[in-house]
């Protein structure tokens, strides 16, 4: 039993975790836009365009969806306090901002010498947040899986960060010697396995269950996969300075393991207890069938389609936990604040539009499996996906707009 | 004797968010002498830190990791630890 002795005061303002998600429909409107305007430029990984778009993808969406979850998540999952939450944040999300735009800028303008600049702009985000985030959590008592989980996406982070530096200068000196491809594949590696997966893995091990009455992940797997997921990636980017023609193998087992854990959470989602679905549950399900497609397309050879994939689930899962902790945010600090008027969690945003979304988001999906018979798709993918940020970016300002109307009308 | 009365709300078998928005509407309409009896899968953390900033009282029992009892009241008469010691398996 207990009413003291454990720190309740443990939700973030609101301010901190809104930043972030309200900026992800911005770089989704410029993703669109990039699509729209460079389709023909978008079927090779090594294209300025696609290295523009996937850093609008991993960066300017993922990258602020994963801080600002991590900000709600650490104290609330993990117990882990951040102190100054608030300046923390928006010192992060500026230069993250920032750094990203630039980024993106330097590639689709095939200005790579400001990579010089931008690289260490977002570096510094990252690497800060990664920093003051594992102070706290290598703090914590109890480390649960998802304390592991978030433990490992964060030094997979900066692993990421690390490889990343190195690209930047190769690219800025224009002398991409022998050690750039095997910066590359750690890079790519570390910040969509090590940092952005494992991360998902770690919230889908705790808010699977605990959100949709599901049974729990078997034991085996919340102790064991993460770290083995670790361990291959670590793995693998030593193979790819040391002994490359190991890496194939190590990817396989990196795909193998993929697959086994969205197929696991598919059928863990299929064991609901209530019959009906609402959007989040459908864009869970979303998310971890087109990932074991995108693990079955990478072992098929088929790397676009399968990088295409890879960006499709991680957003699918982003767009879910979005209109979970979103409405749950304005919910809260305004029944902490003892407002009378708080609306239902399912008013912040309403169940209908995030529908819609869901609808659209399908729509997106199924122009992009289109694309390898008719390029031009990629064009109606673009505009729907332009559609579906405008309608997001409406949803999350309706409820930041619900929150500010309604904050000072509390009795307290 | 016991004279209070109470509310008993089972969130076990609800999804997110029902357990803590109807906890919620409980509380706000809980009258002295009454208290809300949860029962829930595990600690819903979020809904404690509303009643420490709204001044209800309350105690909780852990009686397996998927099994909590929660009693909440705002009448300070209410003796909410000893209704924690009793609540068992359900």
């Amino acid at each position: 039993m207990f009413n003291a002795g454990l720190s309740l005061d443990q939700a973030p303002p609101l301010g901190v975790v809104l930043r972030f998600f309200l900026t992800l429909p911005l770089f989704g409107f410029i993703a669109a836009v990039c699509m729209i305007a460079s389709y023909t430029d978008l079927g090779n990984t090594g294209t300025p365009a696609f290295l523009a778009l996937t850093h609008l993808v991993v960066l300017g969406i993922a990258a602020q969806a994963m801080s600002g979850a991590l900000f709600q998540m650490l104290p609330v999952l993990a117990g882990a306090v951040i102190d100054h939450p608030y300046r923390r944040a928006r010192r992060i999300h500026a230069l993250l901002t920032l750094g990203s735009v630039l980024l993106v800028f330097s590639f689709a303008s095939e200005r790579f010498d400001l990579l010089g600049i931008a690289a260490p702009l977002t570096a510094a985000a990252l690497g800060f947040m990664a920093v003051v985030m594992l102070n706290r959590l290598l703090r914590v008592a109890n480390k649960t899986a998802s304390v592991t989980g978030m433990i490992l996406a964060l030094v997979a982070l900066l692993g990421a960060l690390i490889a990343a530096l190195a690209m930047g200068f190769f690219y800025a000196t224009g002398d991409l010697g022998s050690l750039f491809s095997a910066f590359k594949a750690a890079h790519i590696r570390l910040m969509l396995l090590g940092w952005i997966l494992t991360l998902i893995v770690a919230v889908a091990l705790q808010v699977v269950e605990m959100f949709y009455v599901t049974p729990p992940y078997p034991k085996a797997v919340q102790r064991f996969f993460l770290p083995l997921l670790f361990i291959l990636l670590i793995a693998d980017t030593a193979g790819a300075f040391l002994l490359p023609s190991a890496v194939p193998a190590i990817d396989t087992l990196l795909a193998l393991t993929v697959t086994a854990f969205a197929a696991l959470t598919l059928r863990r989602l299929s064991q609901r207890k209530r019959p009906l679905a609402d959007a989040t549950v459908w864009l869970w399900r979303t998310g971890m069938g087109v990932l074991l497609l995108a693990a079955v397309l990478f072992l098929a050879g088929e790397t676009v389609a399968a990088a295409y994939a890879l960006g499709y689930a991680i957003l699918s899962v982003i767009y879910a936990m979005s209109y979970k902790i979103v409405p749950f945010l304005v919910w809260f600090h305004l029944n902490a604040k003892g407002v009378m008027e708080c609306p239902m969690m399912g008013d912040v945003v309403p169940a209908r539009r995030a529908r819609y979304h869901l609808q659209l988001f399908w729509a997106v999906g199924v122009f992009l499996a289109a694309v390898p018979f008719a390029a031009e798709t990629l064009i109606a993918a673009g505009m729907l996906f332009g559609m579906l940020n405008l309608l997001y970016g409406y949803n999350l300002l309706h409820a930041a707009v619900l929150y500010f109307k309604l904050k000072d009308k509390g009795i307290l | 004797m016991n004279t209070a009365r109470e509310i008993r709300f089972d969130a076990r078998e609800l999804e997110h968010p029902k357990p803590l928005e109807e906890a919620v509407w409980h509380l706000r309409r809980l009258e002295t002498g009454q208290y809300l009896h949860m029962i829930h899968r595990r600690c819903p953390y979020p809904l404690l830190e509303i009643c420490d900033k709204n001044g209800y009282r309350y105690a909780v029992r852990e009686i397996r990791t998927d099994l909590w009892h929660l009693f909440f009241t705002k009448d300070e008469n209410l003796p909410l630890d000893e209704l924690a010691r009793e609540a068992g398996d359900v």
